[in-house]
């Protein structure tokens, strides 16, 4: 019998499977790097704080000789301070909501929706406090409530007969308000495009038929908006059960002690080492709240097409005429952002100018104010440090979020890549978002102590730039937008015209990408230079980054040098703004 | 790793000579100097408030000497110092000069709460970390070191030169004694006659949100009066006090110059003399129960530089840099021991005799582990 002859195949078909062959292995292994590289930065240290909850004794580091398998580290919690603080971790983040969203939907409303008057200013003004850093914003919140001396409590006892207060950074009131109000530009930073997308001829129809303006909003406009409101809500509540530089600068007494504190305050016992097992369970059950809030999120992010009225079929987003309410309302509106976003701004100016803290009168400026604390900061060989260290880890991990989230987005959109590869780096994505930041940071902590004898990253500045990339999920979900709008038609193309991927990616995508590289390349930068949680618990050996230093000067009594470091880094941050949106601009110029 | 041979020699040369002059200086010391030590100061307690400041070793110079060569033959340029953050300034006025004194080496400050000094460097230490070579504050905040036999103990710091009174229990050296003022107030908005006489007399209405306390410092001074009146009884004042409103806040000095709290219960005496000279308004009270907390300063257990370690921990109690520390804190740190010290005039001005232990509680060795406990109750009244 003769054997089977194989079939001749051309050079060229040889050639081009061959090419087909080795994209496929790159793409794979590239998928397969990036999910790697996800995994160590996000998931391994939240895995290792799981399983650290279940190591003892708690005051041993997990791979020590001494620890074994427990559960004692949960029981421990539970019958201590579980209940108490979960308590005021749903009081602090429900009655954050609760103003945030109240205030910040008929906020984006006004100026999404209406015929305000300068609204571009007022957007300004919005979003200006967002620039401000966490703990240099919670500064600002301590000296404008405070009882007697605050600015915004001089305003108010104006117009309320009250001989103190009515606000006060000791009351749970204060703290909700605080840091509600902190977050109302979020709100309508992520509502302001569901609510601009809210299609006209809805609300003319209800118009038409009788309702009034506000009939109009309360039944077309909110309900059409409710799965978006509802997804900005449960992501804020996942932002919020990590906030703790509000309470941790309003001080711990009887006001509330959320998580953050409490995590804090367990890592830092007087005299003692901390527990670490018990940190780890109190996270680990946090997290999987926050967790189970993320899976909501991503649920009704889902299911939100139920309810889209942008149809492309005569879709129209018309300005509602606010008539002779036009100018009340921008009056309304401008007070508001006024004592909430230009006083905080103002106060922590004032704070900077003034030795100490007290009322803001024309004589205390005459008499006292000076220059005095930017030249003890400016002087002082620590922030010229701290400014290196923030400077350096924070382009470092720019960069290194804004890599890894355009290859989970290139993996995800691109490579073709199995389901279940796409899955585990969504998994990891939403993860990053889930873990509250006090969480992340401890998680972080815990396994550089416990791999130091092996791996010794703990007090280095690359430790501090791999944990600052853990938020990468934010990064990837904006480059996964902007490489959806890509249309893959202009990659075959470059490839049909014998271009290489990486020929393809370099001159064909990547130009296109430039602008959105630039937001995050800015946003990692932004966010690094304010981040505060992840240094403060980490990095205890030498320099500290300017948000770290800044607090040292806090609690260090300094007040005025603190506030000066404050305006130090927004001017910093402001620079970096105008400059991105200068470049965004060009690159976008170009790339048309 | 094996040092070298010549090392060795350098050590045991430098040994040699320290050891020399030391006891030559012992012999000057006891052929009767006495009155330079201008100290006649009755003591209470031989081990704290009757440290008598002596002056100048003579033979703490040629010591120093012995431990900078020593240090440069091995290579030691760096020396990490843990520091509480409160005090950085300080020192690193007193690592620069230091630096210019012995220009091989470099003092690196490493920042940290008072209160967690001893628990990072201990978690570092466990993690096979290089950490802190010399640590400075009281027992009650190296705890976790001392428990966990991280401070060299193994020092002859007298045969380096540093004088007996500034020789501790347990490896360490005596810096300095701060007191734990018991209240610190706005004279604008409170007139001293009208503070209580106790502090139970805070518990009253009329105090309901005026009083606040530094979070760390705060339990930490708690804890003195502990050891007075006992847990108990000042479990239940704490308590009482935060019932009526009473803070833990970082910002304490604040509110109080802004007159919104304008009383700081347990208090340390380490800022006031600094804010006074910045005309802010400010007073002190002491009641019975102000602790006497004690800076002290020592080795860390198998430093890789040893040499520049002892080095640092000696030349810190010299009186170079006693004076610059002392002019710096104006009163707010001192020698109990020492009646030219400007903590003990600060303290008589007050209207006590420091070394009065009827009146004052002093941090010594046998009892900083029951101020610990104390401090920890005290917290846990505050953050379950």
């Amino acid at each position: 019998m003769a054997a089977p002859s194989l079939p001749v195949q051309s050079p060229s078909v040889v050639r081009a499977r061959a090419r087909a062959l080795t994209t496929a292995l790159s793409d794979r292994g590239f998928s397969i790097v990036t999910i790697g590289t996800v995994a160590l930065i996000v998931g391994v240290p939240v895995a290792f704080m799981v399983v650290s909850s279940f190591r003892g004794p708690g005051t041993v580091l997990p791979l020590a000789p001494a620890a074994e398998w427990t559960g004692e580290n949960y029981a421990e919690v539970v019958s201590t301070t579980l209940v108490s603080t979960a308590g005021d971790t749903l009081v602090f983040v429900l009655g954050s909501l609760v103003v945030a969203v109240g205030f910040g939907l008929p906020l984006a409303y006004l100026l999404e929706r209406t015929d305000l008057p300068g609204r571009r200013l007022l957007l300004l003004f919005l979003f200006a406090p967002l620039l401000l850093a966490p703990i240099t914003n919670a500064q600002a919140w301590s000296v404008l409530i405070s009882p007697e001396t605050g600015l915004l409590n001089q305003v108010l006892r104006l117009v309320l007969p009250v001989e103190r207060g009515p606000l006060d950074t000791q009351s749970a009131l204060g703290m909700v308000l605080a840091q509600g109000f902190t977050y109302v530009p979020m709100v309508a930073l992520f509502l302001g495009p569901a609510l601009a997308n809210v299609d006209a001829p809805l609300e003319e129809a209800s118009r038409t038929s009788g309702a009034g303006p506000l009939t109009t909003f309360r039944r077309v406009t909110l309900k059409l908006l409710a799965p978006a409101i509802l997804s900005v809500t449960l992501l804020l509540a996942v932002f919020l059960l990590g906030q703790f530089e509000i309470p941790l600068v309003f001080g711990i007494g009887s006001g509330l002690q959320p998580l953050g504190i409490v995590i804090f305050s367990l890592l830092n016992p007087p005299a003692s080492v901390p527990s670490y097992g018990q940190i780890a369970a109190y996270s680990t059950l946090m997290t999987t709240v926050s967790y189970a809030l993320i899976l909501g999120y991503g649920f009704l992010t889902r299911r939100g097409d139920r309810f889209a009225t942008v149809t492309g079929k005569g879709h129209r987003a018309n300005l509602t005429s606010l008539g002779t309410w036009r100018w009340p309302a921008f009056i309304a509106v401008a007070g508001f952002l006024l004592l909430t976003a230009g006083m905080r701004l103002f106060v922590i100016v004032w704070q900077s100018l003034l030795p100490f803290r007290g009322p803001v009168s024309w004589e205390a400026f005459t008499e006292q104010a000076s220059l005095d604390a930017y030249r003890r900061v400016i002087g002082d060989s620590r922030f010229l440090e701290a400014v290196q260290v923030t400077a350096i880890v924070s382009i470092g991990s720019a960069v290194i979020t804004t890599l890894i989230g355009l290859a989970m987005a290139w993996v995800v959109a691109r490579s073709g890549s199995g389901r279940i590869r796409r899955r585990a780096l969504d998994l990891l994505a939403s993860s990053s978002l889930a873990v509250p930041s006090p969480v992340a940071a401890f998680a972080f902590l815990l396994l550089f102590l416990a791999l130091n004898q092996f791996l010794p990253l703990y007090g280095s500045m690359f430790a501090l730039m791999v944990a600052y990339c853990f938020r990468v999920g934010v990064a990837y979900r904006m480059s996964s937008a902007a490489l959806l709008q890509i249309g893959s038609q202009l990659e075959e193309a470059s490839a049909l015209s014998g271009g290489s991927p990486l020929t393809t990616f370099r001159r064909v995508v990547l130009p296109l990408l430039a602008p959105t590289i630039v937001v995050l390349l800015v946003l990692g930068l932004v966010t690094g230079i304010n981040e505060f949680t992840v240094p403060l618990f980490l990095s205890s050996q030498g320099p500290q980054p300017l948000s770290v230093y800044t607090y040292g000067l806090l609690s260090n009594q300094q007040q005025s040098a603190a506030a000066a470091a404050g305006v130090l880094t927004l001017v910093t941050v402001l620079v970096m703004a105008a400059a991105a949106a200068w470049a965004g601009r060009r690159l976008r110029g170009s790339s048309r | 790793m094996p040092t070298a041979p010549h090392v060795v020699r350098d050590r045991h040369r430098a040994r040699a000579v320290a050891m020399t002059l030391a006891a030559i200086a012992l012999v000057a010391a006891a052929c009767g100097n006495g009155d330079d030590g201008g100290g006649s100061a009755a003591a209470p307690d031989g081990d704290v408030a009757g440290a008598v400041f002596a002056g100048p070793a003579g033979s703490a110079e040629e010591g120093l000497e012995g431990l900078y060569e020593a240090a440069v033959a091995n290579g030691e340029d760096t020396v990490i110092l843990a520091v509480s953050t409160t005090s950085a300034e300080i020192y690193g006025d007193l690592a620069a000069a230091f630096e210019e004194q012995f220009p091989e080496i470099t003092v690196e400050l490493k920042e940290m709460d008072f209160i967690q000094m001893g628990s990072v460097v201990q978690s570092e230490l466990d993690a096979g970390q290089r950490t802190a070579d010399v640590v400075t504050n009281a027992f009650l905040a190296l705890k976790p070191m001392i428990d966990a036999g991280s401070i060299d103990e193994s020092i002859d710091w007298s045969a380096m030169g540093v004088p007996d009174e500034r020789v501790a229990e347990a490896g360490f050296v005596f810096q300095a004694d701060g007191l734990c003022t018991t209240v610190v107030y706005n004279p604008d908005v409170i007139d001293e006659a009208d503070l209580p006489d106790d502090l139970e007399g805070f518990l009253e209405s009329e105090w309901s949100n005026q009083l606040s306390t530094l979070p760390s410092n705060g339990v930490a001074c708690m804890g003195f009066y502990a050891l007075r009146e006992g847990l108990e009884e000042t479990t239940e004042l704490v308590e009482g006090l935060r019932d009526n409103g009473m803070i833990f806040t970082d910002d304490a000095e604040q509110l109080m110059l802004a007159g919104e709290r304008p009383v700081i219960v347990f208090h340390y005496s380490i800022t006031a003399p600094r804010l006074e000279e910045q005309g802010a308004p400010v007073a002190e009270k002491l009641y019975p129960g102000t602790g006497v907390f004690r800076t002290r300063v020592a080795v860390v257990e198998d430093t890789p530089v040893p040499n520049a370690a002892r080095l640092l921990t000696a030349w810190m109690v010299s009186p170079e840099a006693m004076e610059i520390f002392e002019d710096y804190h104006q009163g707010g740190q001192g020698f109990v021991g020492d009646p030219d010290s400007m903590l003990v005039t600060r303290t008589e001005a007050l209207g006590q005799d420091p070394t009065d232990e009827t009146f004052f509680v002093y941090e010594t060795i046998d009892n900083f582990a029951d101020r610990a406990e104390a401090a920890s109750t005290f917290r846990e009244l505050f953050v379950g």
